[in-house]
């Protein structure tokens, strides 16, 4: 599941913890990452439902509310702090590939 | 009146073949039947318009046989599942089945082989591991029995089965758990690559639980069969062993249904497991125990007469016998496979004068062979063995034991054994022996 240690994110991951930047239920959830992603990323109910229990375990989200019917999820501090290391992450990946390519790393062999 | 509305089935797949199930489902639906039910080897369908509906089985943590069915962790998870698009039909374990209609697409519960992978182990595989390790416990024991031979093993249907006949089981279970680990390794490697998971095809899913679970079907068929058979030759009381079933099915069906209606903790529940499995086999054993001995501990008194065609000895038969009432006796006529006909009568008469005997006629002489080591092997153990001539009481073999007052001999596929307050190394009490025992095989 969970990287070890949840250390990196995968894709699901990541977008799940962007969606819960604001408080959603576990269907929004869903609907908000096809919605982040363009459509490019769909998270089936199984999925997300694993990842919110070990999210929950490892207080990285917390829930909000529970009204019998819907439960509602947020993040932590921790969960914060984890979604923009891997954001600073990502966009360090995305900057060093941006300027290895256009300086045209790959033909200078 | 038949039912037209509603179908059953015969429902087998081996776990990791579990997708396999949609492609059913999703055929029968074309055929105008919707899922409604699926218990451990049948599958209800109910009568719909032939129509197209997508099907999804997926694997669920908290649906095992601890948690009960209106568990949150369940109920949340169904819940998404249906806000998702996916209607909820059934479950089976953990299997939960789920359809939706293919003109409104639902994304598929699972979307993370990891994570998917991460449940199936968590649950099918573990049972599998378990269902494993038990199978190899019970394979065990049952290279101890070989090892061990006991000649009383040939005596019976169920002996003969337990020795000759289930050690065989080894093959469908060895190739249905081979099966299993190269499924786990597939599912490994597929998760570490990221490709897709495995899913067989019906046709060769539904061909490798139908050779399998007949293959075991016959094996049950044959210890009932086993069991059957030496009721019906002589031995009623092996009925008594299967007790343990009725009380085994009400006791689990007692927890299964505490398990699936309460919510209590996990830890209570594995308590109430435990203390229901040790009442099971203490009302189990008390049971056959109890009937076994009453059955076994009856009046010796009841032989009046023995059919001429026994082939026993009687006091009666001895020249030195003192003419007395018989005080007991008993006479117990088995049959097996491979030891056609058996006799064993003992009488004791008012004066204390006693006899038994026990006669043993083999398929081959090999049989009587391996029936005349062990009761060596057992007479023995109680005293020193004195060499018969084997010419003087035409036999292959023979020797006396304790002061020669028994006789243990083996002839072609006979074997005999006697014990009596006679010296039968006295030619008058061998001809006895010879011309009622050996002269009318």
């Amino acid at each position: 599941m969970a990287r070890e240690q949840l250390k990196t994110l995968s894709e699901p991951m990541y977008y799940i913890l962007l969606a819960l930047t604001s408080t959603e239920y576990g269907y929004g959830i869903m609907q908000k990452v096809e919605e982040i992603s363009s459509g490019r990323v769909k998270v089936g109910a199984g999925t997300l439902y694993a990842l919110l229990a070990r999210f929950t375990k490892e207080q990285i989200v917390y829930l909000v509310s529970d009204d019998g019917r819907r439960k509602s999820y947020a993040l932590t501090p921790k969960g914060l702090e984890m979604l923009k290391h891997e954001y600073e992450r990502l966009n360090q990946m995305v900057l060093d590939g941006t300027r290895y390519l256009e300086s045209g790393g790959s033909n200078e062999r | 009146m038949r039912d037209n509305t509603t179908k059953t089935i015969f429902w087998a797949f081996l776990t990791p073949d579990y997708k396999a199930m949609i492609e059913q489902l999703e055929d029968m639906a074309r055929q105008g039947w919707m899922l409604e039910k699926i218990n451990s080897f049948r599958a209800k369908f109910r009568a719909i318009p032939p129509q197209n509906i997508t099907y999804y089985v997926d694997v669920f943590p908290g649906s095992g046989v601890l948690d009960a069915d209106d568990n949150p962790r369940l109920m949340e998870y169904r819940k998404l599942c249906e806000e998702s698009g996916w209607h909820y039909v059934t479950s089976r374990g953990h299997l939960q089945f789920f359809c939706s209609s293919p003109d409104v697409p639902a994304v598929p519960i699972q979307t993370d082989l990891e994570i998917e992978s991460n449940c199936i182990k968590s649950t099918v595989l573990r049972s599998e591991y378990l269902g494993m390790l038990l199978f190899f416990i019970y394979m065990l024991y049952h290279v101890f029995r070989i090892t061990r031979f006991d000649y009383r093993d040939l005596l019976t249907f169920t002996g003969i089965a337990s020795d000759y006949v289930y050690p065989f089981i080894v093959i469908p279970m060895g190739v249905w758990f081979v099966y299993i680990i190269i499924w786990h390794i597939k599912l490994v490697r597929c998760v570490k690559n990221g490709q897709p998971m495995p899913t067989p095809s019906l046709k060769s899913a539904k061909l490798r639980a139908g050779i399998i679970y007949l293959i075991l079907a016959v094996f049950v068929i044959i210890m009932f069969l086993a069991i059957l058979g030496d009721a019906v030759t002589g031995a009623p009381y092996v009925l008594f062993a299967l007790i343990p079933l009725p009380v085994g099915l009400m006791v689990g069906l007692g927890l299964k249904k505490f398990f699936k209606t309460s919510n209590n903790s996990k830890k209570n529940k594995v308590v109430v497991l435990i203390s229901g499995l040790i009442a099971a086999a203490v009302l189990a054993s008390f049971l056959t125990l109890g009937l076994l001995s009453g059955f076994l501990g009856r009046d010796y008194d009841e032989i009046e007469a023995i059919p001429a065609d026994y082939l026993v000895l009687t006091l009666e038969d001895f020249p030195g016998y003192k003419e007395a009432d018989i005080k007991m006796n008993s006479l117990d006529r088995h049959m097996s496979p491979i030891v056609p006909e058996q006799f064993d009568y003992w009488e004791i008469g008012e004066n204390h004068q006693s006899i038994s005997s026990e006669y043993y006629r083999a398929v081959t002489p090999y049989f009587a062979r391996k029936i005349f080591v062990g009761k060596l092997e057992e007479e023995t153990r109680y005293g020193k063995m004195i060499d018969a001539p084997a010419s003087d009481w035409d036999a292959d073999e023979a020797f006396y034991f304790r002061d020669k007052q028994q006789i243990l001999l083996i002839k072609g596929t006979v074997v005999i054994y006697v014990d009596g307050d006679f010296d039968l190394s006295d030619p008058e009490m061998r001809n006895v022996v010879i011309s009622k025992l050996l002269v009318k095989q």
